[in-house]
């Protein structure tokens, strides 16, 4: 993102954002409600055009992505019907079918893919669970798997520790750190929550309508920074491998 | 009993019956998973708008039913996607206008012969042949864009954006969906009714809802229950001389309540 302004009737919801992600990165993107983070990957995918500055998504403009499916998109979980009458295996399916033509049944590699994806989220035992019937960490965990059934480059992820307890937002986030390992992605979440994401994570950025941080976790934030971005004095501290308390982690 | 299949009446309704359940059952789904059932209503209502331009016309009711309920159904789904507008919103006003702009076109051409509660309630007598040749011809294409479309309507249905993202064409598909809807609604008037055919369009699914967690189970179910449904509504309209639109709604929302409390009583213990 490349000094982008995007408005709604008039009002700014971001202003001049200038963001890159690499390959084999995993980005967050923390700020509170209505800060426009949703906004941000909105305009990443192509929902919402810019009306200053440029947007590139691995080189091209971002609608061009839409016929190829290489961006593995998550949208916050909430909005999904929990009554759908769909197992974990046919969640991910759905990715692999809209990879074929109409009417097309699925190949064996398909199959194959769609068993890798759910080994690797640690979600194999439960494929054939209603997914509605699911916790909310698992149901994260199948649209992970869903996201990689496509096969994509990067990953974009919409508040995706949101209703999530302390234990399963740990377990994702090292899902995450290790899908990025093995696959290469670059990987951007936006969040809400500051706290545990800053462990996991490669950046961070901190935005409220303007982008107010963007560096290593580790890197100190410049004081004044979380006040202006949340609003409230903040007193933040990041439990990683020099915690002492914590340990190092597994 | 086959009393009942003597008149060529009955023959012609009951087929009509054969062919448009299961279009139903499977349509049921995806209206019902997406919150979209006051939107059977909103097109079913639009019908009655498009039968007085017809009549008003002097031109077949059926085909301006048929073409008015397809762009407004096609119309509808390109507003919402501006996002201005919430399909709530925008159903509940077609609603009152079509319904409206009917009353006023029907007492403006003085159309006394016209069958207002026929078009309102059914009618198995209105049924003709050359409705069971389109009922079977939209049949026929509804099965072809199903069998083509059943994957990417189930991803669509389940969550657009990323369906979108994922290289499915949503617009295109939800385009066809819609016509298919509302060529489906108009077919089935003259034996449903216009302000009962919205039923159809949401007990079926809600039944099979409740006894199936997989989609292909629910399909199966909603297909069985609008076939058994719609059937012995029709034969107990005929026995009892009632509106068959009425007769098949009632059974079907009793047959649904009694499973409904059947499965409540069954899960608390």
């Amino acid at each position: 993102m490349d000094h982008v302004w995007v408005r709604y009737h008039e009002r700014p919801v971001l202003e001049d954002i200038s963001l890159t992600v690499e390959p084999g990165e995993i980005l967050s993107v923390v700020g509170p409600n209505g800060g426009g983070k949703t906004t941000l990957l909105h305009s990443l995918v192509g929902f919402v055009q810019p009306f200053q500055g440029r947007i590139r998504v691995l080189g091209k403009d971002p609608s061009a992505h839409r016929q190829r499916g290489e961006i593995g998109y998550l949208p916050q979980i909430n909005h999904i019907n929990r009554l759908f009458p769909v197992s974990a295996e046919d969640v991910v399916k759905m990715a692999r079918y809209a990879r074929r033509k109409p009417g097309c049944r699925l190949k064996p590699e398909d199959h194959r893919r769609v068993s890798n994806v759910l080994e690797r989220v640690g979600m194999a035992q439960w494929k054939h669970y209603h997914f509605g019937s699911l916790s909310g960490g698992q149901q994260q965990r199948v649209l992970i798997a869903r996201a990689l059934a496509l096969d994509p480059q990067i990953l974009l992820l919409d508040e995706p520790s949101t209703g999530l307890d302390a234990v399963a937002q740990d377990t994702f986030y090292q899902i995450l750190r290790d899908i990025r390992d093995e696959y290469g992605l670059a990987i951007l979440m936006v969040s809400h929550d500051i706290g545990t994401v800053s462990a996991f994570v490669d950046r961070l950025a901190c935005l409220n309508t303007r982008l107010h941080f963007h560096g290593k976790p580790k890197d100190c934030i410049p004081s004044g920074v979380l006040e202006k971005v949340f609003g409230s004095r903040f007193n933040f501290v990041v439990h990683d491998e020099q915690c002492e308390t914590c340990g190092p982690r597994s | 009993m086959m009393d009942i299949l003597q008149f060529s009446f009955v023959y012609q309704a009951l087929i009509m019956v054969l062919i448009l359940a299961p279009l139903f059952g499977l349509l049921s789904f995806f209206i019902v998973l997406r919150r979209l059932s006051f939107l059977g209503a909103g097109i079913a209502h639009s019908a009655f708008g498009g039968v007085a331009l017809g009549v008003f016309f002097g031109i077949n009711p059926f085909l301006s039913a048929l073409v008015f309920c397809v762009f407004a159904a096609v119309c509808m789904g390109r507003i919402v996607k501006r996002g201005q507008i919430s399909y709530d919103t925008l159903i509940g006003i077609l609603f009152a206008f079509s319904m409206a702009l009917g009353a006023v076109l029907i007492a403006l051409r003085k159309a006394y012969t016209f069958d207002l509660s026929g078009y309102l309630f059914g009618n198995i007598l209105a049924v003709t042949l050359q409705d069971l040749i389109v009922a079977a011809a939209v049949s026929l294409l509804f099965y072809l864009f199903f069998a083509l479309t059943l994957n990417r309507l189930l991803f669509l249905t389940f969550e657009q954006p990323v369906a979108q993202l994922s290289g499915i064409r949503t617009e295109l598909l939800e385009t066809l969906f819609l016509s298919f809807l509302a060529l489906i609604i108009v077919v089935s008037i003259k034996l449903v009714g216009i302000i009962l055919v919205s039923a159809l369009v949401v007990l079926p699914a809600s039944f099979g809802l409740l006894l199936s967690k997989r989609y292909r189970g629910v399909m199966v179910l909603s297909v069985f229950y609008t076939l058994t449904v719609l059937t012995a509504g029709l034969a107990v309209s005929y026995w009892l001389d009632l509106p068959p639109g009425s007769t098949m709604v009632l059974l079907g929302s009793l047959v649904y309540f009694i499973v409904l409390l059947i499965r409540r009583i069954v899960s608390s213990h």
